[in-house]
């Protein structure tokens, strides 16, 4: 993987780079609970992220995607790899140190219902972050309060609400708020929007497309919505189970996609335009993904690949650059 | 004369925070072998439109309290419950959005297709009825059916118990299949095999098939008609390259207006439709659009618009000020 030039603080720098990234969570069984076998969750994964830009990250169920973004904010503790945040390894931390540098990173979730205490209003859930890092006293932590909620579009009349008077899109705009509140320069974002409906879906990304010009923000923006992901991302990470299998711009992902994989994902989408699908090829790929516990030898996809030589059988294909600024693990790109 | 043919159709939950009228006033047909989607966010009512088909609404709280749904000539609202059991599984069928919980878990996959066709037909004998539930399983594509027939739910992926909902769904030949969001729980190329398989299966059987989604790609890609419906209403219902090129409807134009196109470049900022769906149990006079809809007028807010006509007459939307 190519190494920026570090010069702190400037957009177009590496901001957080990961490397051999791996994840397993072990199986127990048997009457003394021993370890028998492992899911490779992550097996793997190199990438990095520049400030202020937005790397989509791409999968189906189960491939690794979310897995990824926790290791990566030490929500889950990687088995291997090392993380980098603004040159800082994070894997090395000890939890109060961790806990400090969770101000530079926050998480958007998933589930908007799931994600936000019901017995607090939003106004102590915005607030939580700042009074844990003990940012200022109670008036200003007021003003503080109304400002953010008038950042991601909520009018702070509402402050003193509970959550389950508030719809989706509303929720997912106070689980914004709250992210933002420390100022971090990276956000994870793990499929922020696939809970909503697409008329609500659209003001969200809208919302997160203005924060980040507004902050500099930098994202990893998780999800399996291709759409959506093309939509909000400079580049496009796709995974496939535990390993990164294609990487590059967002544009030239998806017009000249190299990896197999990549091309049947891409192939699968259903278009909302007749015209289009009725002259469109599908590759439908045979069978489904592989167990985790127990992956392919060789490269991960060749089970499924039309393109399966021998040798993708026996070696696992490393993310090679294949084009510039376009990288991809396969022995028969294109 | 039309397979299925709803009348006017008013399906209300009777609920302690008053009437939710999930279902009002929706009319539309259905011909043999045709592919209808249904299209609308959460909560608009498609999915009670389906279940009044089936009879399946729960009572209490839902009521079917007005209209008719005719299926071949006779009204399926006045049938008893003996004649619609018939009527279920063998000339309707249905398929759910979650096929992890839609099979039962203690009974092998063989077995429940098999029951689903002795059910229906009376002179088949066990050995005729496991052979008939292998040739399903063939049929949606699982390999090895003889082996797989023996096992259970568990033991089959999300995308594989979704064809086995399918098998037991198209083992009786149903004239109609309801599908209620078939694909929403599966990864998109497990979708892509799930609707290709269907759209096979309801050409090769001349099957009808009332496809409910909130995805309008996979609109474009399978049906023939749309419905849209909002708030309970069907607001706008054409061919569906209509819908998709001169959407009459400001819904509409707003639902396709806020999808992210993986055909258009970055940076397009996203035409979000303001403001949220109104609540069923309290909705607002007029046209339930009318609070988020840009073309708003005065006869909006006090005027409930009718479908109507639009260009060449295969279209109509309920809308004063169509596109």
């Amino acid at each position: 993987m190519v190494q920026e030039v570090e010069t702190p603080k400037q957009a177009g720098t590496t901001l957080v780079d990961v490397k051999g990234l791996k994840v397993y969570f072990p199986i127990k069984g048997g009457i003394l609970g021993r370890t028998v076998a492992q899911v490779k969750a992550v097996d793997g994964v190199d990438l990095f992220v520049r400030r202020g830009e937005t790397l989509g990250l791409v999968g189906e169920s189960g491939c690794g995607k979310s897995t990824t973004g926790r290791a990566i904010l030490q929500l889950i503790k990687p088995t291997e790899g090392s993380v980098k945040l603004d040159g800082v390894e994070l894997t090395t931390l000890s939890p109060n140190q961790i806990r400090q540098k969770r101000a530079e990173m926050q998480m958007v979730f998933q589930d908007p219902y799931g994600s936000l205490d019901p017995r607090y209003t939003i106004g102590q859930i915005v607030a939580e972050p700042l009074e844990n890092f003990h940012r200022g006293n109670a008036k200003s932590l007021q003003d503080e309060v109304a400002g953010l909620l008038e950042v991601v579009g909520l009018n702070p009349y509402y402050v003193n609400r509970f959550a389950h008077e508030f719809s989706g899109g509303q929720r997912q705009r106070i689980g914004i708020a709250r992210a933002l509140a420390l100022h971090p320069s990276f956000i994870v974002a793990d499929e922020p929007v696939s809970a909503l409906d697409v008329s609500i879906q659209a003001q969200v990304l809208n919302l997160l497309g203005d924060l980040q010009g507004k902050f500099g923000l930098t994202y990893l923006f998780v999800a399996h919505n291709l759409s959506v992901v093309k939509h909000i991302s400079d580049r496009v990470a796709v995974m496939y189970l535990g390993r990164v299998v294609e990487l590059a711009k967002s544009e030239t992902l998806y017009e000249l996609p190299l990896h197999p994989y990549t091309q049947a994902l891409l192939s699968a989408i259903p278009v909302p335009d007749p015209e289009i699908e009725s002259k469109r090829k599908r590759i439908i790929l045979e069978g489904d993904v592989p167990s985790p516990v127990n992956p392919p030898s060789g490269c991960n996809f060749n089970p499924r690949c039309w393109k399966a030589q021998a040798v993708c059988r026996e070696i696992i294909p490393p993310l090679e650059e294949k084009q510039s600024n376009h990288y991809a693990a396969c022995h028969f790109p294109g | 004369m039309n397979l299925l043919e709803v009348n006017n159709l008013q399906t209300y939950f009777f609920t302690r925070g008053g009437v939710v009228k999930a279902v009002d006033n929706v009319s539309f047909v259905m011909n043999a072998g045709e592919t209808l989607g249904v299209v609308g966010e959460s909560g608009c009512g498609k999915s009670v439109t389906a279940l009044s088909v089936m009879r399946l609404i729960a009572n209490p709280p839902g009521k079917i309290v007005g209209g008719e749904i005719n299926f071949n000539g006779e009204n399926i609202l006045e049938k008893n419950q003996h004649e619609l059991t018939e009527m279920r599984g063998s000339k309707i069928s249905m398929i759910f959005q979650d096929p992890m919980t839609s099979l039962n878990p203690v009974f092998t996959v063989g077995y429940q297709i098999a029951e689903t066709v002795k059910r229906h037909r009376k002179d088949v004998s066990n050995d005729q009825a496991w052979k008939r539930a292998i040739e399903m399983l063939d049929l949606v594509r699982i390999s090895d059916p003889k082996r797989r027939a023996k096992n259970y739910p568990h033991e089959f992926s999300g995308g594989m118990r979704q064809r086995v909902m399918i098998a037991i769904a198209l083992s009786c030949n149903p004239q109609l299949l309801i599908a209620d969001e078939p694909t929403t729980a599966l990864d998109v190329t497990i979708q892509a095999q799930v609707l290709e398989l269907m759209k096979g299966l309801s050409r090769e059987f001349n099957t009808a098939v009332m496809l409910i989604t909130h995805d309008l790609g996979v609109v474009a890609g399978t049906c023939q008609q749309v419905n849209v419906m909002y708030a309970g209403h069907i607001i706008e219902s054409a061919p569906v390259k209509q819908i998709f090129e001169t959407p009459a409807h400001p819904y509409t134009v707003g639902l396709l207006q806020s999808i992210p196109r993986l055909h258009e470049s970055r940076g397009s900022r996203l035409t979000p439709i303001a403001g949220q769906p109104p609540d069923l149990s309290n909705p607002p006079v007029g046209c339930p659009y009318a609070p988020r809809c840009p073309k708003v007028q005065n006869r909006c807010r006090q005027e409930r618009p009718e479908l109507m006509p639009v260009g060449r007459g295969e279209q109509v939307a309920a809308c004063f000020y169509p596109n």
